[in-house]
């Protein structure tokens, strides 16, 4: 079930008033059994495969903490492979077949090329490794084993964050389940406004610059450097609005219920450096990752060589995590470099810093250093959103190519995009109030979405963000672009 | 007490917002609205004539886009001394061209005379509601609502609850409000109905044989085969004139229909059935130069005054004593 249809209009509305009127004892019940219809709107079917892996993690944590040594670990990697394996086979099966094929081709081998057409479990990726990381923080002990199967089914399945996180810790999540949540009015209403705020995100900027992304990125050659530019520039602001539009619904709507899931979003396209934005895009997977693979590795208590490799290693990991495809290695690997190219060249940099006395001008430098990264970030969102390695690099080689001085270029490129002037007009006032609402919010997360402004302001932005949904929406029913991961 | 009175101006508040979204959506849809069906926007022009009663001409053209870029109400009205209004609808067939007509009979009284232009798909009735915008400033018209209702495109909520037809169409709420503010009067190219195109052959057609190289069988149901004929039924009781008129197609194009003779032959008996002319222009001599065509179906400007001058002299022929 999608946040933006017109089922969760009724769905959550539902669910939320019983959850309310239930004792205490019977809404993890209800819970569960209302995530179960959620996911099962889209393949029913497929909800066996989440019921396998809740099954083989829920064993796993209590087999993890009843025993010790060998053992214990023997556990954790059983769990750990048999998560991974259904992931690998509903996701990453097809992209290594075609890669073995390729290989065996070029070897002069004989390879049976069977095309495996599977389609995706929708959210496998975020609820495969909620799971694991369930299991990891048992085998550490940090988290005791859940005995109660529903309880454990519904951290796995908790709906609002089950398809496209953000990616919760047992340690956060679990014993909040098991709490007796009261009705809160100005909880309940700030998780309404966070919802709100969401859908706004979604459905009036996302949407609606999703047609002229897929417009440029369907036939980049159809386009001239500038079409290219707005479009990867675009992309960037409807994946932003697109996946925290997705967050802070789900965060809203677990807020509505007295759940605190974590922050996803901080803003990321105002860091100035690479680390910062990392620090401040898809938290939840960001942390995943330090805390189970990174640190793991060695993290930076390791050689200079190893820490950079390791930093490397977790970035296409996280690409690969994406998508499986050869874009999103590159992405992710892309990301990585990004990160040991600021690293070698900070002396440098510091040396530019002070020829230029930029270092005297710190707001200078912060404008500039944010319209870089996020020129970076673009050129990254490139292979993430281009349809093959190709297209991105057609578009990359492209972007300064044809431009022109002239009105009448402006004006073509926009057309050819589909942009019309109400469409313009449009995006002009709400990207304006994202940002609006952003710097006045500077301060605050976004989940107390104008919770400390005068009576007034909260309630005429409410107003404004009901209308702006309404006339300015596009109800076409698109689909979360992270549904995909 | 304080947690209670807290609450009541909670509950105040949440209702007095609710109350301020509820006004400003029944003050927009209005407005939009308004705007709208006072503006000449392509999409609305015909439709706003006809329900402010500006359509009412003593001959009527129904038909598809075939009916709209061809038959020229001026030149058909000079040539046959009758007014004249083209109520051709782009990309529909005859249930919607009949729903139409239909409204037309309530808002502007019954003409002298329908010409009814056919195609060979004119039995065939399309699935979705195309360019369905045009139907939203005339939801709560029952006429209207009948017609699309059908088409699953509109729903109640669509009809009853204020702005929500009107969701995510900025572009029409920002034209309805300009009009309506008197900020802009949007026209359309249109002439009581008729736009002539000035177009050039296209390669539609070439391509078209490319990839339908054995031509193709156009369907038909049933069900609009016994709504022309119940059509046909009322007018003549009602003592309307229909002329039954198939317009000139490129020539090349008859061949790439199947089963074009049994659909002429339903269009046949029943003009037989109900004593009505039929006029076929399949075979006029427009049809064999692509000069007057833009595509196979639909005559350029040019083509369409030339073919709207010989229809009117037609027409005056076959029903000429009924409109004096």
């Amino acid at each position: 079930m999608l946040f933006n249809s017109y089922e969760f209009l009724i769905f959550f509305p539902v669910v939320t008033a019983l959850y309310f009127l239930l004792p205490h004892r019977l809404r993890w019940g209800l819970l569960l059994l209302a995530s179960c219809v959620f996911y099962m709107a889209f393949i029913p079917i497929y909800i066996l495969i989440l019921a396998v892996t809740i099954v083989i993690d829920y064993a796993a944590g209590i087999l993890i903490e009843k025993s010790s040594g060998r053992s214990r670990r023997r556990y954790l990697i059983v769990s750990i492979v048999s998560t991974c394996l259904v992931l690998f086979v509903f996701k990453y099966f097809g992209f290594f077949n075609e890669g073995l094929a390729v290989l065996a081709n070029a070897l002069g081998l004989h390879y049976p090329e069977n095309v495996v057409n599977i389609i995706l479990p929708i959210g496998l990726s975020f609820h495969t490794f909620q799971s694991l990381s369930y299991v990891i923080e048992v085998y550490r002990g940090k988290q005791k084993a859940e005995k109660h199967f529903g309880i454990y089914a519904l951290y796995v399945m908790f709906y609002p964050q089950l398809v496209a996180g953000p990616i919760e810790r047992p340690q956060n999540l679990l014993h909040q389940l098991r709490e007796r949540h009261s009705f809160d009015w100005d909880r309940i209403a700030g998780g309404l406004r966070l919802m709100l705020w969401g859908l706004f995100k979604k459905v009036v900027i996302a949407d609606r610059l999703a047609v002229f992304v897929d417009q440029v990125y369907g036939r980049p050659e159809a386009h001239s450097g500038l079409g290219l530019v707005l479009g990867t520039v675009f992309f960037a602001v409807q994946i932003f609005c697109d996946f925290s539009g997705y967050s802070d619904i789900a965060i809203g709507a677990a807020q509505v219920m007295g759940i605190r899931l974590m922050t996803n979003f901080r803003r990321p396209y105002s860091a100035r450096s690479m680390a910062e934005f990392w620090k401040r895009w898809h938290i939840s997977l960001s942390t995943w990752f330090r805390d189970y693979l990174y640190i793991p590795l060695g993290g930076s208590r390791v050689p200079k060589w190893r820490w950079q490799l390791n930093l490397l290693i977790v970035f296409l990991v996280s690409g690969l995590w994406h998508g499986a495809a050869w874009t999103f290695v590159i992405w992710g690997g892309l990301n990585g470099l990004y990160l040991l190219v600021s690293h070698w060249s900070r002396v440098p940099r510091e040396a530019l810093l002070r020829l230029t006395r930029l270092d005297r001008h710190a707001k200078v430098h912060g404008a500039l250093s944010m319209v870089f990264i996020f020129a970076i970030v673009c050129v990254g969102w490139v292979f993430f959103r281009a349809a093959d390695l190709g297209s991105a690099l057609y578009i990359i080689r492209h972007f300064f190519s044809g431009w022109e001085p002239t009105v009448g270029y402006v004006t073509t490129t926009l057309q050819r995009m589909g942009l019309t002037g109400f469409d313009i007009l449009a995006l002009v006032i709400s990207i304006g109030f994202l940002e609006l609402v952003h710097f006045t919010q500077r301060a605050e997360e976004d989940r107390r979405l104008f919770g400390r402004a005068p009576t007034v302001v909260r309630w005429a932005g409410v107003y404004a963000l009901v209308l702006s949904i309404v006339v300015m929406g596009v109800f076409t029913n698109n689909q979360f672009i992270y549904f995909q991961f | 007490m304080l947690g209670g009175s807290i609450r009541r101006r909670r509950i105040r508040r949440l209702a007095g917002l609710l109350l301020a979204l509820l006004v400003t959506c029944l003050l927009l849809d209005a407005l939009v609205t308004a705007g709208l069906r006072r503006s000449d926007l392509p999409l609305f022009a015909e439709w706003n004539d006809i329900v402010s009663g500006d359509a009412r001409s003593d001959l009527i053209i129904l038909g598809s886009s075939r009916a709209w870029v061809q038959f020229s109400p001026d030149i058909i009205g000079a040539g046959s001394g009758m007014t004249c209004y083209n109520l051709g609808i782009d990309g529909y067939t005859l249930d919607m061209q009949l729903a139409r007509y239909a409204i037309y009979g309530k808002y502007d009284g019954a003409p002298k005379v329908v010409a009814l232009s056919l195609d060979t798909y004119s039995l065939n009735r399309r699935d979705d509601l195309y360019q369905n915008d045009q139907f939203l400033p005339y939801l709560e018209e029952a006429g209207i609502w009948g017609a699309v209702t059908d088409y699953g495109h509109f729903h109640w909520y669509d009809r009853h609850l204020p702005l929500v037809r009107y969701r995510g169409r900025f572009e029409l709420i920002c034209k309805g409000l300009a009009e309506v503010l008197h900020l802009r009067h949007y026209t359309s190219a249109k002439t009581r109905g008729y736009q002539g195109r000035e177009l050039q052959w296209s390669k539609d057609f070439e391509e078209f044989v490319e990839e339908h190289p054995d031509g193709v069988d156009q369907k038909y149901q049933c069900a609009m085969v016994d709504e022309l004929d119940r059509f046909l039924t009322d007018r003549r009781r009602e003592g309307v004139e229909v002329v039954l008129v198939y317009p000139p197609e490129y020539y090349q194009a008859r061949e790439m229909t199947n089963n074009r003779e049994q659909i002429f032959t339903i269009f046949r008996s029943l003009a037989e059935k109900h004593g009505v002319t039929f006029l076929d222009y399949s075979y006029d001599p427009l049809c064999y130069d692509t000069a007057y065509f833009y595509n196979s179906q639909h005559l350029n400007k040019t083509g369409a005054e030339l073919f709207s001058a010989e229809f009117a002299r037609d027409l005056s022929a076959a029903v000429g004593s009924a409109v004096r």
